[in-house]
């Protein structure tokens, strides 16, 4: 699960889209987001003033109390008079939302924020189990019974761990990584999530704590639910952290720490690459210099010593990419607008059909 | 420590100096051919004793001499995990892009984390000085730029890792 | 200065001869051709270029008396270029070698020429009329290693190698029909060909640029180990002295008397090497002044910034190391000196003038006259 918007923004897009329509055209649009949200929108010609929003998460959690628990009070009370919950939902979808757009605001900042709104159910949605299961657990004032963990899978590759304490619920994710150096940089991240949770900064959010071996809350999980190479990282949750509306922070957060990990990684990794290449510039600029005394001569010959100064300038593969490709499309040009014999028209055609594609 | 990497660079610097004395030589094994001596080491009197110069066990750095030819290995300090993909990363980085930097040794001599060729054509395009420079250069970026790098990556995560807690506020 | 000239002529030169008049000079630009340059109203003109070799030029001599041009390469060829009329004419030499050329001498009388090679063999070279070609005869299995240079006794019979398995060697090459008994000396008169007279094992390295005194008594080498070697009575008992300088090793020597020797390598400034009276050899000084540039050093810019600030450090303190670097910069040549070349005057058996060149792609023409100190 990867999203850090609470709105999903391909949602958003196809909605705004279709409201900048003077009339619905009938549309049936069904995708999926990140793997585990399905989403479908249709607009029927019988129904021009309605838009149908389907949305459904592949949900594959296990223990729960009560799996299907759709928050349909919460629903209600965010999207007032244009939206309403369609009872039963469609076929495979978990909550079906009918949208009136007449009583879409005019306004386009007004729509864009309403439309922002709705597209925001699916956060409603992913949150609203978790939410409810952080209660549920706390409510249970049984100290001396064993819980068992629960596992929740939002991404198949990246379940987490809810185990109820004592006097907390700690949240237990396992983390994998692909590259060696990927677990290096996280780890470097773990334990300054350790270090600031521990430091005066950051007292109130949840402690924080990281080991390369299975906690023993999880004694008894599948080995392969155990078997990582980042190490486990957990969060201790108290009561007062799900007060009011600081569940809902909570929640969000514990929900997206994956894909707040992951971004870092990503991010450290492109700083790595630049300063890398900034470093490899400067050390290649030294060798240049090596050869410099000679370079009247180099210059009115062949400019061999030269040579890798070009090879140094460096461009993004993008920028090398589209001037690559405008040299060709230019010449796909020329070619084109030189070439009038008959019976080539149908190469021609490819040409310019080739010429049109590559700006995109 | 600042004095003991000076002492290193400066006796790595004074050795090359010294070294570095190489004169275009054909392969005396094979017809027509002219290659690096150090790399075939098919003639063993073509060959001079190798320099091997160490800070410390973990950083040393090996000059191996032959008439047309020098390698230089270098072994980087790897003191944790870190480190270790810095510098394998970088390293790996630089290899790939071998070219721009034409005494380079795509592989490393076994045991070491980079090695330079260096032929007679290079002494006849660039200048000796130069060319010790560089590789001093190279070395001594490579030490300071561990620490920078390092020390910059844990502030980065030290950040990271706030901003990611003050959202739980 | 004692330079009294310095032309460059190329990027980079691997050796150089003179025409016998001294007014053309022949190179290799470190490539497969010759170039002829004849100087004219104080500039050089590209005359000539010699195209028949496919591999680098590893040495050229030009005889003095017959003008003649013998090339060796690393194609393992030869070629004797003659001038007719405006033309040179090559003549290709069958060496039978099976490795590369390394160095060529044209013997005293230029009835022969020796050639040294990556075969770890002497090839010796004379004309012969009657099939109208030239003709080599090998000395075979005396060498360890390749044959790095070679030089004629004035008696145009023993011949003097140095080889990378760091021996110095004296052979005759006494070949019938074309040396007379009577003109050699007595040591040299009763010796087969390829016989071998003395071998010389002083140097732990390898040995480079041997060269004979005027007279041929004296014989001079150099090793890699930074060493020069005198080699007095060659013969069943010759006496050597060595001499070790500081600096770095030499590729070449050069007799411009009995008693003077000047040595070009790797360090870039000709060193003079000169002989007492009682004969005792002893480096004497470098041959231009050395200009010690105040220590600008390019000790990396950004790095010893760097530098300075994680250690609290000035930057003089970093820069001090590299002095010793740039202490070799500021003389004519800026690279490794691989050749010398006497400038001889008719009839007259000490050099004055001669002529070094080096990677740098320059030829400095030099005078030992202007040295008031440096006497003959």
């Amino acid at each position: 699960m990867a999203c850090f918007q609470r709105a999903s923004s391909t949602l958003k897009e196809i909605l705004l889209n279709l409201l900048s329509a003077k009339r619905l055209r009938e549309i049936d649009h069904q995708f999926y987001e990140f793997g585990s949200v399905q989403y479908r929108v249709q607009v029927f010609s019988s129904d021009p003033d309605y838009v149908l929003l389907s949305i459904t998460t592949s949900l594959q959690s296990q223990g729960l109390p009560q799996a299907n628990s759709i928050p349909y009070h919460a629903l209600q009370g965010l999207y007032s008079n244009m939206v309403e919950v369609v009872q039963p939902p469609k076929e495979g979808y978990q909550l079906t939302l009918k949208i009136d757009i007449t009583k879409m605001p005019q306004r386009k900042e007004d729509r864009i924020r309403v439309v922002t709104e709705i597209c925001s159910v699916q956060a409603v949605l992913l949150s609203s189990q978790l939410k409810e299961m952080l209660w549920h657990l706390f409510s249970l004032d049984n100290f001396r019974m064993m819980f068992k963990p629960i596992k929740l899978v939002y991404h198949p590759r990246e379940p987490f761990y809810v185990v109820r304490q004592p006097d907390k619920i700690t949240v237990i994710f396992p983390m994998r990584f692909q590259d060696n150096s990927d677990v290096v940089i996280a780890t470097t991240l773990f334990q300054e999530l350790r270090y600031v949770g521990s430091s005066g900064s950051c007292t109130k959010a949840p402690p924080c704590s990281w080991s390369p071996i299975p906690p023993v809350e999880l004694r008894g999980e599948s080995f392969e639910d155990l078997s990582t190479n980042g190490g486990f990282v957990s969060f201790d949750i108290f009561s007062h952290h799900i007060e009011n509306s600081k569940l809902d922070k909570t929640v969000w957060n514990l929900l997206n720490f994956y894909a707040f990990v992951k971004c870092h990684v990503k991010c450290t990794r492109g700083l790595i690459q630049r300063r890398m290449r900034k470093r490899m510039e400067i050390l290649s600029e030294v060798l240049q210099k090596t050869g410099i005394a000679r370079n009247e001569l180099a210059d009115r010959k062949a400019p061999r010593n030269n040579r890798c100064l070009r090879k140094m300038k460096s461009f993004s593969k993008s920028i090398i990419l589209k001037r690559r490709c405008g040299f060709f499309a230019r010449n796909i040009k020329i070619v084109h607008s030189q070439i009038k014999a008959h019976g080539l028209d149908r190469l021609r055609r490819r040409w310019t059909r080739v010429t049109r594609s590559i700006p995109n | 420590m600042a004095n003991t990497l000076r002492l290193y660079l400066t006796c790595i610097r004074n050795t090359l100096e010294a070294a570095m004395c190489l004169q275009n030589f054909p392969c005396q094994e094979v017809e027509r051919h002219n290659k690096p001596e150090v790399e075939l080491k098919t003639s063993p009197e073509l060959l001079l004793n190798h320099v091997l110069i160490c800070r410390n066990e973990a950083e040393k750095c090996l000059i191996e001499t032959s008439i047309n030819s020098l390698r230089i290995s270098i072994k980087v300090k790897q003191a944790d995990e870190l480190e270790n993909i810095l510098t394998k990363k970088f390293l790996r980085f630089l290899s790939m892009r071998a070219e721009a930097f034409q005494v380079l040794r795509r592989k490393p001599v076994q045991g070491y984390d980079i090695s330079f060729l260096i032929t007679n054509y290079h002494c006849e395009d660039m200048q000796k000085n130069r060319l010790i420079d560089f590789i001093v250069q190279f070395m001594e970026a490579r030490i300071l730029k561990q620490i920078c790098m390092k020390r910059s990556l844990n502030t980065r995560g030290r950040l990271v890792a706030t901003e990611f807690l003050k959202q739980f506020i | 200065m004692a330079s009294i000239a310095s032309h460059k002529l190329a990027q980079c030169i691997t050796c150089h001869a003179w025409s016998p008049d001294q007014t053309m000079v022949a190179f290799c630009p470190n490539n497969n051709e010759v170039h002829i340059y004849r100087l004219v109203e104080d500039k050089w003109e590209k005359v000539h270029v010699l195209q028949k070799h496919d591999q680098i030029i590893s040495g050229i001599d030009w005889s003095a008396r017959s003008n003649k041009i013998v090339t060796v390469s690393h194609d393992r060829n030869s070629y004797v270029w003659n001038q007719e009329e405006a033309e040179w004419v090559p003549t290709l030499v069958i060496l039978r070698l099976n490795r590369a050329a390394l160095c060529v001498q044209w013997s005293p009388k230029e009835n022969k020429f020796a050639v040294g090679s990556g075969a770890k063999t002497v090839c010796i070279c004379y004309y012969e009329q009657e099939n109208n070609w030239w003709v080599s005869k090998l000395i075979r299995k005396r060498h360890n290693s390749s044959v790095t240079s070679v030089a004629w006794h004035p008696n145009n019979i023993l011949l003097a190698t140095t080889s990378t398995d760091g021996k110095c060697r004296v052979f005759s090459t006494f070949i019938k029909g074309v040396d007379s008994r009577d003109s050699g000396t007595s040591l040299a008169s009763d010796m087969k060909f390829g016989e071998q007279i003395v071998q010389l094992d002083l140097c732990f390295s390898w040995a480079f640029g041997v060269k004979w005194s005027p007279s041929g008594n004296t014989l001079a080498y150099v090793g890699h180990n930074s060493m020069i070697y005198f080699v007095d009575d060659v013969g069943p008992s010759p006496s050597a002295q060595d001499v070790a300088f500081r600096d770095l090793p030499l590729c070449d020597v050069l007799f411009v008397s009995e008693r003077m020797v000047v040595g070009v390598g790797f360090d870039c400034h000709p060193m003079v090497f000169t002989a007492d009276e009682r004969g005792i050899w002893c480096f004497s000084r470098f041959l231009n002044e050395r200009k010690r540039a105040p220590s600008s050093s390019k000790y990396g810019s950004q790095f010893s910034e760097a530098f300075g600030k994680l250690y609290g450090q000035s930057k003089q303190g970093v820069s001090n190391d590299a002095i010793d670097s740039t202490r070799a910069r500021g003389g004519v040549h800026e690279n490794c000196i691989t050749c010398i070349v006497p400038l001889r005057k008719a009839g007259d058996g000490n050099v004055t003038r001669f002529s070094t060149s080096g990677l740098d792609g320059k030829v400095v023409i030099w005078d030992l006259e202007s040295q008031a100190d440096l006497s003959l």
